[in-house]
């Protein structure tokens, strides 16, 4: 086994390891799945502790680690769009049974809250993920995300009026 | 900061906390008379709720071992000295060093007699004692330095940078003695760490101190030498007896 022979993390780790639950869901947010939110944020783990010189000391890590796991999802989605393969949403979080039809059907309001959150475009889930699971203030999002606070505004906006369509549906008004 | 905003996106800041001063003051008052603002109001904070029940599930969750692992998360450290403790103490036992006066009366002198043959009869010619003590002298068994301290081996792990480094201590008849940290390379073996003990009893014109060289515990120098776990004895020897190098039998450095 080898170790890392880097300047020792296990501040770091610590830190992450009390980050661990927010880091994870944000992962599952951004893979739509559970288990491969798991892989994502083990990678973004790893890629973090390698890097850990480049963690500041007093800023934020969550921030830090978002970012690295969001360019990590970047770069795989990026992989899987030239090799051609769409990621159905029906299969996002697992939520696919034996009955496709059926479970959409019967389908719960949480797993309707999955699917709807799984059809976002990336970059309106991603907010989502941040500011609505998180509770980060747009400010910090932006910061995160390294967009204009404006854009922000617009894609949560947007983001939440597909929400409701999905969950409450188009008639409600 | 919020400008020209939408209905949905005045409704979003709202719920957020983004709407300030003025503008805050205006939604709310709109929210007084305007029941389907508010309505919608409603609507939308409860799915956020929804929302966050669906993804709750990774806060529920206690992170044991098991999690930490899946996430790269274990520190190796936890491992590394029960493991080295472990080999350490099986070298130690391998070399239980009485005394030399009273150690070839013991019953089992014979053996460590033997054991300290061999060990004479693998140091070749060239080379320093120290580099031929560690070059040939499997974990557990002694050698004799030419200014008469006795080096033991005690365990051999590959560092981070593929070279092969040994724990060794140093030790005479009546001092105490210490350990140390020693890495080939190019050939020879450079000093990482020595205690304190084993530098009065190390020869200086002998030993190679690699620059940097600590004073430091030697769990320390595991850690930034990014030492494996050690090797069990098969594998030593196999590396002694090629004289280090992992190329022959396709060996590799690392496993």
């Amino acid at each position: 086994m080898e170790r890392d022979s880097r300047p020792d993390t296990t501040d770091l780790r610590e830190q992450i390891v009390a980050l661990l639950p927010r880091l994870r869901r944000f992962c599952m947010a951004l893979a739509r799945d559970a288990d491969k939110g798991d892989d994502l944020c083990q990678a973004a783990i790893e890629r973090a502790l390698s890097r850990s010189e480049q963690f500041q000391t007093g800023t934020r890590l969550d921030s830090w680690m978002y970012r690295i796991a969001q360019n990590i999802h970047i770069d795989q989605a990026r992989r899987l769009q030239t090799r051609g393969v769409e990621i159905d949403v029906d299969e996002a979080y697992g939520l696919r049974g034996e009955d496709g039809l059926q479970l959409v059907e019967g389908r719960s309001d949480l797993e309707r809250a999955q699917t709807a959150m799984a059809a976002l475009p990336e970059e309106q889930r991603v907010l989502m993920a941040l500011v609505v699971l998180d509770g980060m203030s747009y400010r910090d999002a932006a910061t995160t995300l390294d967009i204009p606070i404006g854009t922000v505004m617009s894609r949560i906006a947007r983001a939440r009026r597909a929400i409701d369509k999905a969950v409450n549906g188009e008639t409600v008004q | 900061m919020t400008g020209n905003l939408t209905r949905d996106e005045r409704i979003a800041a709202f719920i957020d906390g983004a709407l300030e001063g003025s503008e805050l003051a205006a939604f709310e008052a709109e929210l007084e008379t305007d029941s389907e603002l508010a309505g919608e109001l409603e609507r939308l904070m409860a799915n956020d709720t929804l929302l966050r029940e669906a993804f709750g599930a990774p806060m529920q969750v206690v992170a044991d071992d098991a999690l930490l692992a899946r996430m790269g998360l274990l520190p190796d450290k936890v491992e590394k000295p029960v493991d080295l403790d472990a080999h350490r103490r099986s070298a130690r036992v391998a070399n239980d060093n009485p005394p030399f006066r009273t150690r070839w009366a013991l019953p089992v002198g014979g053996a460590i007699a033997a054991s300290l043959t061999l060990a004479i009869l693998f140091i070749g010619p060239g080379g320093n004692s120290f580099d031929r003590a560690l070059e040939n002298t499997p974990s557990g068994q002694f050698a004799a330095m030419d200014n008469g301290s006795r080096l033991t081996p005690l365990l051999t792990f590959v560092a981070s940078d593929g070279s092969y480094c040994r724990e060794f201590s140093i030790a005479r008849e009546a001092a105490a003695g210490g350990a140390g940290i020693a890495c080939r390379r190019s050939g020879s073996w450079q000093v990482e760490a020595l205690e304190r003990g084993a530098t009065e009893l190390a020869d200086p014109n002998e030993i190679a101190l690699a620059s940097g060289v600590e004073d430091a515990t030697l769990d320390a120098v595991y850690d930034r030498l990014g030492a494996s776990d050690p090797f069990d004895a098969k594998r030593e020897a196999r590396l002694i007896q090629q004289d280090w190098s992992p190329s022959k039998n396709n060996l590799s450095a690392v496993e």
